[in-house]
């Protein structure tokens, strides 16, 4: 190592260390100012509530999905025989098919949304380091992605190989990576044109390094904003294919499933549509009050 | 002489998160017709803040106490369409950010031609001569075609002459001009402060130069206005303020300015410390920390502006011990 | 802007090709075709229907022959719809599905930015509060909630408008004549237009209030502007150019919606068709309305960028 390089590797620490100070005040300013928005926290704590209850709602319940009877059929909710949300057409209980459904439905959208991030994060990324020729090829190819409707290829996806709740994973995963792809290169390219970048590179300090220590901490920001509005946005899009008998199959259920049942006999029990619908909408909510609260929290010039 | 714009103990304060805080504070001065004053400060002394009050062209969070009489008229008090019939038509003002204060979609003759067309009715055909005319003088070359233009077609030299241009379509009675040359090189520069002159002597409107170039000041004011942490703390005729300046501040400002008559390489003498912040001003003089001469007194007890003649004002507690 | 539009169009055209190579690939990569699951027919019955719909050839060869009839508008017989084409199909199917895209389209786009814009400028009083509460609604609950909510309000309770069918019944066809063979377009529309106008909504809201606080806002009303024509002429061209790149998502967003509404409303679109096709594997449909609705959403993403050509006026010298 020469003695520049070693000169430069140490007054990099320098900055590296004063970047980390800073940092982590601005985190703290950050998590500051997010505490204070009502609508944020609400978010926070109802789907906290909601995620407590997908795992333990069913065990509340003295009924289980096995539990099925004639006299059970269709019951509206009630509080007398603890069919609080009543029953479904075939006498299934809806308080441990909604939160079922939770399980499934809050799953896949976190499942796929961090393969969304893995294979966004990698692509932007890359793209955005390389820069040159391959990052405007890389980026073309997203444009491309773009102009299509990709649940079709969703659909494609689950037509071809079969309707199976991994493979639901994968191919949600594997469409909704582009605009993370684009945050992410955007983020790096600024990255890469600041001055400490350059002179690291200049000294040889190595590329995993530099991307490590300086890249993906910046980065990292409207990455969590983008998180939390494409959980939602994934979770939707599950439901539209259980909606359309292309997701989830029974008995494995979610909320998309027990939407499409419900609407089926809306006239009838109007409350099969009801209730998954209205959690539905309390996630949606949620996660939107989240990342909102994320973003001005983040980037507090919106204020 | 008659009063064009009078202040009154004007005050903005912006409500921040965390809370109000007063960019300019308890302001009083007045231009007449024909004159022109120069307000000098460093950025963040309230001098801009000033006059966009004045223009009603605060940010929304901003709010503006006092009185701003434009020809006896309170400018704050006034409702938006008759404030629109003076704003752009009797009182202008130039920005001096030219690369965002153009608007990006419209045409450059557009931007200029809509405002004859608001204010003096004109067609477009009699506003376009007008714009001509006006741009002619700026020493814009190729202007038929400038005209269709969009502004980043424009260099910031040229986007300024247009800002300019803006301001002097209909001849005001009163213009501000916040650094209106500061983009511009020197020999633009001194066309643009011949044109102000003609204005001034001409049309006899009354000009208010926002400056941190005490050059510009000296070629075209007629007095100076200097302010400090949201004050004015001196007042007086452009000679005498270069002459004797009296508060420490202007002293400190002066020595500061390169002379051609000093050897090269003097140093110059820049004020140490840092501007005030205004979120949290000291109970004394905002200059004390600053201030070479300060005793405990200017930490404690705020200078009033004080006559020192019937043409100067000044607040400083040294002058006071004199 | 010719050249701009030029070179919108050299990339259009290979996005298509990649649309229905990848389909092709796609569809044929998965095990199984479509007549395995019907186990009562004799083999050499499933031998006679592989070679109809050339499926005995190799993958390579089928997918240039695929190539060269799609290219004269053939996508070849369907397989559950026996006695019909795809091109059959498509063609009774595309005009629904263009009728409530392209509405759906224009309702989004006129209520979502006069809502965003109404919005933005009474930014945090009440009334914005109230504008985005319900645009946060409309994205919070989809169209598969809204639209068997709205048929039951309006088609079985109110019995106002016709559900199911394209014939024109209901009350409001017979109380306005005139509206005729638009009435049973009217639900399928606004479910499919909810989503998009609440989107847009706060998008374009958001733009509008950052360029309402740009400088030239300022000059603006320096130079005595009406509020206006501030607004109209020197702000809503810059507010509404993030909502003009919204509208490449918003329309395929639009295509992806009409799926869904038009399988719940029981309408005879293409997306009736696209999903019947790809339950039953019906490759030839699916691939043909694939291929359509891809060519719909690069033809109107085409339209998108020239639109933004013209909105913002830097794009041309760069295009």
């Amino acid at each position: 190592m020469t003695l520049f390089q070693a000169q430069s590797e140490s007054q990099l620490q320098l900055m590296d260390a004063a970047a980390r100070l800073k940092g982590r005040s601005l985190w703290q300013d950050a998590a500051e100012r997010f505490s204070k928005n009502k609508a944020a926290m609400g978010g926070v704590i109802v789907l906290g509530l909601i995620a407590i209850m997908s795992i333990v709602g069913p065990m509340i319940s003295p009924y289980t999905l096995e539990d099925l009877s004639w006299e059970s059929i269709g019951i509206a909710p009630t509080m007398e025989n603890s069919h609080w949300f009543g029953t479904d057409d075939t006498g299934r209980d809806m308080w441990v098919l909604t939160w079922m459904g939770a399980r499934v439905s809050l799953t896949i959208g976190v499942m796929t949304t961090f393969i969304a991030l893995l294979i966004g994060v990698a692509y932007g990324a890359t793209a955005g380091y390389v820069g040159g020729r391959t990052d405007n090829l890389m980026m073309r190819f997203v444009d491309v992605l773009y102009a299509l409707p990709l649940l079709f290829f969703i659909i494609i996806l689950v037509t071809v190989f079969g309707r199976n709740i991994y493979l639901v994973f994968v191919a949600i995963g594997c469409v909704e990576w582009l605009t993370m792809a684009r945050i992410v290169r955007g983020q790096t390219l600024s990255v890469k044109r600041k001055e400490y970048i350059e002179a690291a590179l200049a000294s040889g300090v190595r590329t995993n390094t530099i991307i490590r220590r300086h890249v993906i901490p910046n980065v990292i920001g409207p990455v969590i904003v983008y998180v939390t509005l494409l959980v939602p946005t994934n979770i939707l899009v599950e439901s539209y294919l259980s909606f359309l008998g292309l997701g989830v199959q029974e008995p494995l259920t979610s909320w998309g499933v027990l939407i499409s049942r419900g609407a089926n006999a809306l006239e009838t029990a109007p409350w099969l549509l009801l209730i998954p619908a209205t959690f539905l909408a309390i996630t949606m909510f949620c996660f939107n009050f989240i990342g909102d609260g994320l973003r001005d929290a983040l980037d507090p010039k919106d204020r | 002489m008659e009063t064009v714009l009078a202040l009154q103990h004007l005050t903005v304060r912006f409500d921040t998160k965390d809370g109000s805080v007063a960019a300019v504070n308890d302001l009083s001065l007045s231009v007449g017709r024909g004159e022109c004053i120069g307000i000098v400060g460093e950025s963040g002394s309230g001098k801009s803040q000033t006059f966009l009050a004045s223009m009603g062209l605060l940010a929304g969070n901003g709010k503006a106490t006092g009185r701003a009489l434009f020809r006896g008229h309170d400018l704050l008090k006034m409702n938006r369409d008759h404030l629109d019939k003076l704003r752009g038509n009797r009182v202008c003002m130039i920005f001096q950010d030219s690369g965002t204060s153009l608007t990006p979609h419209m045409r450059i003759g557009d931007q200029l031609m809509e405002i004859l067309i608001a204010h003096k009715g004109h067609t477009p055909d009699v506003a376009r001569k007008r714009v001509l005319e006006v741009m002619e003088s700026m020493r814009i070359p190729d202007i038929e075609k400038r005209l269709t233009q969009y502004p980043h077609e424009f260099s910031g030299g040229m986007r300024q002459r247009v800002m300019i241009a803006m301001a002097l379509l209909c001849e005001p009675d009163l213009l501000i001009a916040d650094e209106p040359t500061t983009a511009l090189d020197v020999t633009v520069q001194a066309q643009i402060l011949n044109l102000f002159r003609a204005l001034k002597a001409h049309t006899k409107s009354a000009i208010v130069l926002i400056t941190h170039d005490l050059g510009v000041v000296a070629g075209l004011c007629d007095r100076v206005v200097v302010m400090y942490g949201g004050r004015m703390v001196e007042e007086g005729p452009v000679a005498d303020i270069f002459a004797t300046p009296k508060h420490p501040y202007t002293q400190g400002l002066l020595r500061c300015m390169p002379r051609l008559d000093q050897l090269l390489d003097a140093d110059l003498d820049a004020i140490p410390g840092q501007p005030p912040n205004l979120e949290n001003l000291p109970k004394g003089c905002a200059f004390a920390e600053r201030c070479s001469q300060a005793n405990e007194r200017c930490t404690t007890e705020r200078p009033v502006l004080r006559e020192l003649s019937p043409t100067r004002r000044a607040a400083c507690h040294l002058l006071e011990a004199a | 802007m010719l050249t701009f539009a030029l070179k919108r169009l050299a990339i259009a055209a290979p996005t298509l090709f990649f649309v229905v190579s990848l389909s092709f690939f796609l569809m044929h990569l998965a095990p199984g075709g479509p007549f395995d699951a019907d186990a009562n027919l004799e083999p050499q019955v499933i031998e006679n229907l592989k070679a109809a719909y050339d499926l005995d050839k190799p993958l390579f060869q089928q997918y240039l022959i695929y190539l060269g009839k799609a290219a004269q508008g053939n996508f070849g017989p369907s397989i559950i719809y026996q006695d019909r084409t795809v091109s059959q199909l498509i063609a009774t199917g595309l005009p629904v599905s263009l009728r409530i895209g392209l509405a759906a389209i224009f309702i989004a786009g006129l209520l979502g930015i006069s809502m965003g814009i109404f919005s933005a400028l009474r930014q945090n009083q009440r009334i914005d509060y109230v504008v985005m509460g319900v645009a946060m609604t409309g994205i919070a609950v989809p169209s598969f909630v809204l639209a068997p909510l709205m048929t039951l309000l309006f088609g079985v309770i109110f019995r106002l408008l016709p559900i199911a069918t394209l014939e024109p019944s209901g009350g409001l066809a017979r109380a306005v004549p005139a509206l005729g063979p638009m009435v049973p377009y009217i639900l399928p529309v606004i479910a499919l237009a909810i989503p998009q106008i609440a989107i847009i909504a706060r998008l374009t809201r958001g733009a509008m209030i950052e360029v309402l606080r740009q400088n030239y806002i300022r000059t603006a009303r320096a130079k005595g502007m009406p509020e206006k024509r501030v607004v109209w002429r020197h702000a809503v061209q810059a507010g509404l150019l993030p909502v003009v790149s919204y509208l490449g998502p918003a329309i395929a967003g639009i295509v992806t919606g009409a799926v869904v509404v038009e399988s719940i409303f029981q309408l005879p679109g293409m997306g009736r068709f696209f999903i019947q096709g790809a339950i039953n594997r019906d490759y030839p449909l699916v691939l043909g309305i694939v291929i359509i609705f891809a060519a719909a959403v690069i033809l109107m993403n085409l339209i998108v960028d020239l639109l933004y050509g013209v909105l913002d006026p830097k794009v041309k010298v760069d295009g």
